[in-house]
């Protein structure tokens, strides 16, 4: 028993700082920080997911509408 | 008196079969303990793992400060207040759009305008991850902040730049930004969000929206749009139009 508890304190405890321990950065000056988060590279890449949101017929043909005057074609908009 | 006699009656034989059953159960709850202690551990971590999924909430950044202090940031929001005009006088009149792209953004807010939010969200997100992505290329800059030459690795690019040529995971929730702007939700309630994402192990770039009862929206580039809590993020900087925000500050 007194070994569940040592196991259970143990685990919640590493969660609430395991994120805590990623980031123990000093405090920085605004300046600093914005010299930071200017530099920062944003560029990562995410697959597509297998499943998107499903969209309905009204707004499939939205989309489809909007496409086909992209590429230059008449539609039928219902404005 | 009659039990006390049956019990003194047991042969010998059968109390060492008692005994022997009692090793067996003993034998076999040890057996189950490192099973059952496997179990109970897995049940703990998913509902640490649940618990400690970060939830992003709009008043817990700190403010770090007007928009203008990236200037990069800032100089796309003039950019974009230049563009709106065409895009205005595209809405008014489809023979005043001077591009294809302009006439299928006019298409997509005339018809969003009158669907319900979620649908709006819908819609804005598809329309605008259907874009090509293109990755940004690193190029020198004098940086206002450092005001020294920099090698920038992101640009971030106006709606109709990237309605154009398409652009990277920023980009696309910019396009977004701007676009539910157009459509009428409030400045305060829109983030361009830069989290690092450790599936991916690189710098990402979403749209958040607060909703009405406080929970936040995720509108993501791969096709998704994620509702409350979102595990695998570590949040970094927020801008919109009006302010930067910075969430490493508040861990720091």
């Amino acid at each position: 028993m007194r070994k569940l508890i040592w196991v259970t304190l143990a685990l919640f405890a590493g969660a609430a700082f395991a994120n805590e321990q990623v980031v123990q950065g000093q405090s920085l000056k605004v300046k600093e920080r914005l010299q930071v988060i200017e530099l920062i590279n944003i560029a990562a890449e995410k697959e597509q997911v297998a499943n998107p949101e499903p969209l309905d017929a009204e707004l499939l043909a939205i989309l489809e509408e909007a496409e086909a005057l992209e590429e230059g074609q008449e539609t039928k908009q219902a404005e | 008196m009659i039990k006390r006699v049956q019990q003194h009656s047991k042969s010998p034989f059968a109390r060492k079969s008692e005994l022997s059953d009692d090793k067996t159960m003993n034998e076999s709850c040890q057996r189950c303990w490192p099973t059952a202690y496997f179990i109970w551990a897995s049940l703990t971590l998913l509902f640490c793992s649940q618990a400690f999924a970060e939830q992003y909430r709009f008043d817990r950044p700190t403010y770090l400060g007007n928009a203008e202090l990236l200037p990069n940031w800032a100089e796309t929001i003039v950019r974009h207040r230049a563009q709106k005009l065409q895009i205005d006088t595209c809405l008014v009149d489809e023979k005043l759009c001077d591009s294809r792209g302009l006439k299928s953004l006019r298409h997509i807010l005339l018809r969003a305008a009158d669907l319900e939010p979620e649908r709006q969200f819908s819609l804005i997100n598809r329309y605008v991850n259907k874009r090509h992505f293109r990755r940004d290329r690193a190029h020198r800059q004098l940086s206002a902040i450092s005001e020294r030459e920099e090698v920038f690795r992101s640009k971030w690019i106006t709606l109709l730049e990237f309605l154009r040529r398409g652009g990277d995971c920023e980009d696309y929730a910019t396009a977004k930004y701007f676009l539910l702007r157009e459509l009428g939700f409030p400045v305060h309630d829109l983030r361009v969000l830069v989290s690092y994402d450790r599936k991916v192990r690189g710098y990402h770039a979403v749209l958040a929206v607060r909703q009405p009862d406080d929970s936040v929206w995720f509108l993501e580039s791969n096709g998704s749009i994620i509702r409350g809590k979102h595990r695998g993020y570590h949040y970094i900087f927020a801008v919109n139009e009006e302010s930067v925000w910075d969430h490493d500050a508040e861990k720091g």
